[in-house]
């Protein structure tokens, strides 16, 4: 599904490729044992270690080389038997060791692939690598100067890098979305976009369709968002064919997206070009990663969204695109899974889900693991409305409070009075009550016009406070007027 | 006896203070008074501790001893003075590794060496001289002070070890460690008469020793005799979690073996190689004889010595200047003015204040090897310097396998001449190269290899013979060096201060 | 090879390394000399030979995912010579304020 533009003379394509960096969701350090929260005081989850003190070494954390592993082997990579880290090296005030410890000619894992899906259509994309390094410390410019906080600096991150295959901003967000859900299914990365834990740089060009060459490549930037990511690659297409288009060449260049302007602007290029003196960390031992170490990770991975999507669609007989909504997100996959194994029609609490509760969510900007409700109580709600103890209404009405308490259904319906009349002789005076206060209606019913019914049910529902069934109501009432 | 405490060696002084006929206050006043009266000529300490501190803890460990609690047997320094070369981590003191850069650097840690020394009792003197980073050969290149040859003041002590070698060698500790990526233990002791000890790559931990050229720094000793080495060996020894370069072996047990061995049984049959490049034109003739003479030595005692040849020692210089120089230039970028250490005053912007703090805290000798480092590991030099010399570093390796398949030990001189005067070779980087010559292959395959005191030149000036081992070599080395200690006596030297 | 002025400058400016005119000078010379004794390496032949990284057999070992504390943190960021509250503070860095 190519993305083209128009132009007088000649149609153009967009080439994009994608470096996404994610952080891992261990504990500590990829080098040192110092903690990887979130949120604490500048420097507090520092050491020696990754403050780069004379005389210190780099200690590797397992954990992030399984977490690697897995995340590679998730993303359909072939592991590397023999691995190393390298020393990338350039001065920065945010990288203590002035390199940084990456791996540059044996990553973890190589020869991906993730499948998306864009309007319909399916597509492959490839992944060239996944490789592990650390993540640099955060600086914070201001007017007297540039303040500098290292509890990030030494993180470990995952660099993940698609070959030159997405075709357009739409098809970027969708591989992003993929690749988020896969992480996030694999537990590798809590995924948090808000704390920066997942970032991207977009490798942007474009080229007359038909030609197989690709054009000069435009990099931008340290993006955090996915619709971000998808403005910025629009643009920048649209940016560089405009150039072609008035005669001009592209130029290799760096940029950045300004979100609040919707454009991407050229970063300040530096005089000379940047040579990393790449070359292996003779601190750190190059490494065998054992087959049954592979083995082991493998057998940890779980079941990937695709899969699940595809479960979703067989066993609970969900639409495709219901089936996708669902399985985006692991949490939310989890939860509808204990819900639908509580009991009620899949189908229904997969609406219920979608349609309420993630409506109700949105709005407040949460998360589906930020709300104390408990699938279980979703279960019960499409249950209640199944067995007609209260009506859909009623299950909409009391949905916020379930998710704001985390109180099971039936208790607010049964504290508010809510649950439905269903008792026929409770219902029958009332119904009585109404046909004696409006014999009009009854009139205009049985000269045969219909909407009267509606009326009258309305009038019976209008007394009980909403509390009646309607469909018993409507049946009470028939047998009313005809006798 | 007549001789002072602080010229007996690490075993002496240690049985006597086990045997309770010393204690450790006599010992460390005994050192501190020594440490007065020689160091303003000698200048081996960039801090020593503080004499109330050290007598302090002195009278702890004898008052504990004299109510009879600690078994000192699991304490086997129980009580020795050692001194700390200044690249390595001892928590609160300074560790400036001689630059301007770290002058007022107190480490915040203690290097893994220095918690096992603590383990051990040993009493830290102080820090003692190098050269910048270890970047040297005689510690001319310290920006802090100068150290002088204990056996003579107008020379050199060889170097980067220079400060730990003339300690040992004019008294001042009883033994001292040091680190050695191309001979910086090796040579200063051959240079002040005592032994330089430097073990497998690996086989010490180098967790808290500012790397200079991590896949070469070893870490070793400067001891009176071979003995007082193979016994530190067995401490210092074995895997540490914090150094992933570190070997994946127990603890060395080679004291025990040498202890009560027979030199001439053990030399009988022993096979020894000389490469003819060892004992060329370079090699000055005085040091050329006195090795000559160790080497009648271990003949007479049944050892066969053999002249071989060593097809790629012409190419190890080049090969180690160009692989450490790379390795260097990246562990110094560390040094930039952000987190600790020197920062230039007066500058406006993050580039300005990198380059002002490093081109003022960085000496020339440390400069010269980041530039000729960066270059190496620049594109388009990568293939050609660096990965071309890690190439004829396996070939040096694959020389010494060839020769370990016919041969115990290697043996050659551990210097072409003797120690220099000062100001000699400052100047002209190859010349002062060149002290290297010999002891850099070892380092380059990562082998054990030792100095011991081999007797003097006509000026008084001590010479050194090295022997080297194959990997894991060491009870071979220390063995060698052993026997050898036991026929003569030259290592029973000591200077007149 | 040549070692010019703009090498040692380049590399210089890579390395965060000023040098006047003087040192520039100096240092051009003592490179030359340096490069020219390691160019020596050019006459060994090296095809098929592995690089070496380290001289000896190691086996990494791996740390397990368990938080230290830094004891006495402020006595390794009291080191900095300049601070602001717990960061570290350095001058501008050109082009992002």
């Amino acid at each position: 599904m190519s993305h083209v533009t128009e132009s007088a003379e000649k149609t153009y394509e967009t080439v994009v490729g994608l470096e996404v960096h994610v952080e891992l969701a261990t504990k500590t350090k990829l080098f040192c044992r110092c903690s990887t929260t979130f949120g604490d005081e500048p420097n507090a989850n520092t050491c020696p270690i990754c403050l780069a003190h004379p005389g210190t070494l780099p200690q590797l954390n397992e954990e992030a080389v399984a977490y690697a592993i897995k995340a590679a082997l998730a993303l359909g990579c072939e592991i590397s038997e023999r691995t190393k880290f390298d020393r990338k090296s350039y001065f920065y005030p945010d990288l203590p060791k002035a390199y940084q410890l990456s791996q540059y000619d044996q990553p973890l894992g190589q020869n991906g692939k993730i499948e998306i899906e864009v309007d319909g259509v399916k597509k492959t994309v490839r992944i060239e690598r996944v490789h592990l390094e650390e993540d640099a410390g955060k600086l914070l410019h201001t007017v007297g100067g540039t303040l500098v906080d290292l509890n990030r600096g030494g993180v470990p991150l995952i660099e993940i890098v698609s070959a030159p295959d997405l075709r357009s901003g739409k098809e970027a967000r969708a591989y992003l979305e993929k690749l988020k859900a896969i992480l996030s299914y694999t537990g590798v990365s809590d995924v948090r976009m808000e704390e920066g834990s997942l970032r991207c740089d977009a490798n942007v060009s474009v080229r007359p369709v038909g030609e197989t060459r690709f054009g000069t490549k435009t990099e931008i930037k340290n993006m955090n968002t996915f619709s971000g990511v998808e403005k910025a690659i629009e643009y920048e297409a649209a940016r560089q064919v405009e150039v072609l288009k008035q005669g001009g060449w592209v130029r290799q260049e760096t940029r950045r997206f300004d979100d609040a302007r919707r454009v991407t602007i050229a970063m300040r290029s530096k005089e000379r070009a940047q040579d990393y003196r790449y070359f292996p960390d003779p601190d750190l031992v190059p490494f065998t990663v054992s087959r049954a170490w592979v083995e082991e990770i493998k057998s940890s991975i779980p079941e990937l969204p695709d899969e699940r999507r595809a479960r979703y669609m067989a066993q609970y007989g969900l639409s495709a695109y219901d089936a996708g909504v669902l399985t985006l997100e692991r949490t939310l996959a989890d939860f509808y899974e204990s819900a639908v194994q509580a009991g009620g029609d899949p189908k229904a609490i997969a609406n219920w889900l979608m349609v309420e509760v993630l409506g109700h969510l949105n709005k407040e900007n949460k998360a589906i693991t930020e709300t104390p409700m408990r699938p279980e109580h979703l279960s019960e709600l499409v249950k209640l409305i199944e067995e007609g103890v209260i009506s859909g209404k009623i299950g909409k009405s009391v949905l916020p409070e379930m998710l704001e308490s985390g109180e099971a259904p039936r208790t607010i319906i049964e504290r508010k009075g809510l649950i439905q009349i269903q008792d026929t002789s409770a219902l029958e005076p009332i119904i009585a009550k109404v046909i004696e206060n409006n014999p009009q209606s009854v009139a205009d019913y049985r000269a045969g016009k219909d909407r009267a019914l509606g009326f009258l049910v309305g009038q019976v529902m209008k007394e009980t406070k909403g509390k009646a069934n309607p469909q018993r109501v409507n049946e009470l009432l028939l047998k009313a007027l005809r006798s | 006896m007549g001789e002072a405490l602080y010229e007996k060696s690490l075993l002496v002084l240690r049985k006597l203070l086990q045997d309770g006929d010393l204690t450790v206050s006599e010992v460390v006043q005994s050192y501190l008074t020594r440490v007065r009266t020689v160091e303003t000529r000698v200048g081996s300490f960039i801090e020593l501790a503080e004499e109330e501190a050290l007598l302090q803890g002195a009278k702890t460990l004898d008052e504990r001893r004299s109510r009879g609690e600690g078994d000192i047997s699991h304490h086997p320094l129980y009580g020795l003075p050692v001194g700390m070369k200044d690249n390595i981590a001892v928590r609160g003191m300074r560790m400036t590794n001689a630059s301007r850069m770290l002058e007022h650097y107190r480490s915040p840690y203690d290097a893994t060496v220095t918690t096992r020394l603590r383990e051990a009792e040993g009493i830290i003197m102080g820090k003692l001289n190098m050269d910048e980073f270890a970047m040297g050969s005689s510690t001319e290149t310290s920006a802090l002070q100068t150290t002088r040859n204990p056996w003579h003041t107008d020379y050199v002590p060889g170097g980067s070890s220079g400060g730990s070698a003339a300690a040992v060698a004019a008294g001042e500790v009883a033994f001292a460690f040091g680190t050695d990526s191309g001979g910086s233990i090796r040579q200063p002791a051959a240079y002040t008469g005592v032994v330089g000890f430097k073990p497998t790559y690996g086989r010490i931990s180098r967790f808290g020793v500012a790397a200079f050229a991590s896949s070469f720094d070893t870490v070793g000793f400067l001891t009176r005799d071979a003995l007082d080495a193979a016994f530190i060996l067995d401490i210092f020894s074995g895997f540490d979690e914090k150094d992933t370069t570190s070997l994946p072996h127990e603890p060395t047990n080679v004291y025990h073996t040498l202890k009560d061995r027979d030199p001439d049984t053990f030399l009988k049959g022993l096979r020894i190689a000389v490469p003819h490049e060892f004992m060329g034109e370079v090699i000055s003739p005085e040091v050329k004889a006195r090795i000559e003479e160790a080497f009648h030595v271990l003949e007479q005692a049944g050892a066969h010595i053999e002249y071989v040849h060593f097809p790629h020692m012409a190419y190890a210089e080049p090969a180690y200047y160009i692989l450490t120089s790379a390795e260097a230039s990246s562990n110094m970028s560390r040094f930039d003015g952000v987190r600790y250490g020197y920062r230039a005053k007066d500058v406006e912007d993050i580039e300005t204040m990198f380059k002002k703090t490093r081109s003022e805290g960085l000496g020339w000798e440390v400069k010269r090897r980041i530039l000729l480092g960066t270059f190496s590991l620049s594109a388009g030099h990568y293939e050609a310097f660096y990965q071309k010399a890690q190439k004829v570093r396996t070939l040096i390796h694959e020389d010494f396998a060839r020769l370990f398949a016919d041969y115990d030990v290697v043996l050659g001189p551990t210097t072409p001449t003797a120690a220099f005067k000062f100001g000699e070779r400052l100047s002209d980087p190859l010349k002062m190269y060149e002290s290297d010559l010999l002891t850099v292959i070892a380092n380059l395959a990562g082998l054990p290899a030792i100095s011991v005191p081999a007797g003097f030149t006509s000026a008084g000036l001590p010479v050194g013979l090295q022997i080297m081992g194959p990997m894991l070599g060491e009870e071979e080395v220390l063995g060698v060096a052993h026997a050898y200690q036991t026929l003569t006596e030259h290592h029973l030297a000591r200077p007149t201060l | 090879m040549q070692v010019t002025r703009d090498t040692v400058k380049e590399i210089a400016d890579y390395a965060m390394l000023t040098l006047n005119e003087q040192e520039l000078e100096h240092m051009v010379r003592d490179m030359q000399e340096i490069v020219s004794f390691v160019e020596k390496l050019n006459e060994v032949p090296t095809d098929g030979v592995e690089p070496m990284i380290h001289p000896v057999k190691l086996m990494i070992v791996m740390h397990d995912d368990t938080v230290q504390r830094t004891e006495d943190l402020d006595a390794v960021l009291g080191q900095a010579p300049d601070r602001s509250g717990s960061y570290f503070q350095v001058p501008q860095v050109l082009g992002e304020s």
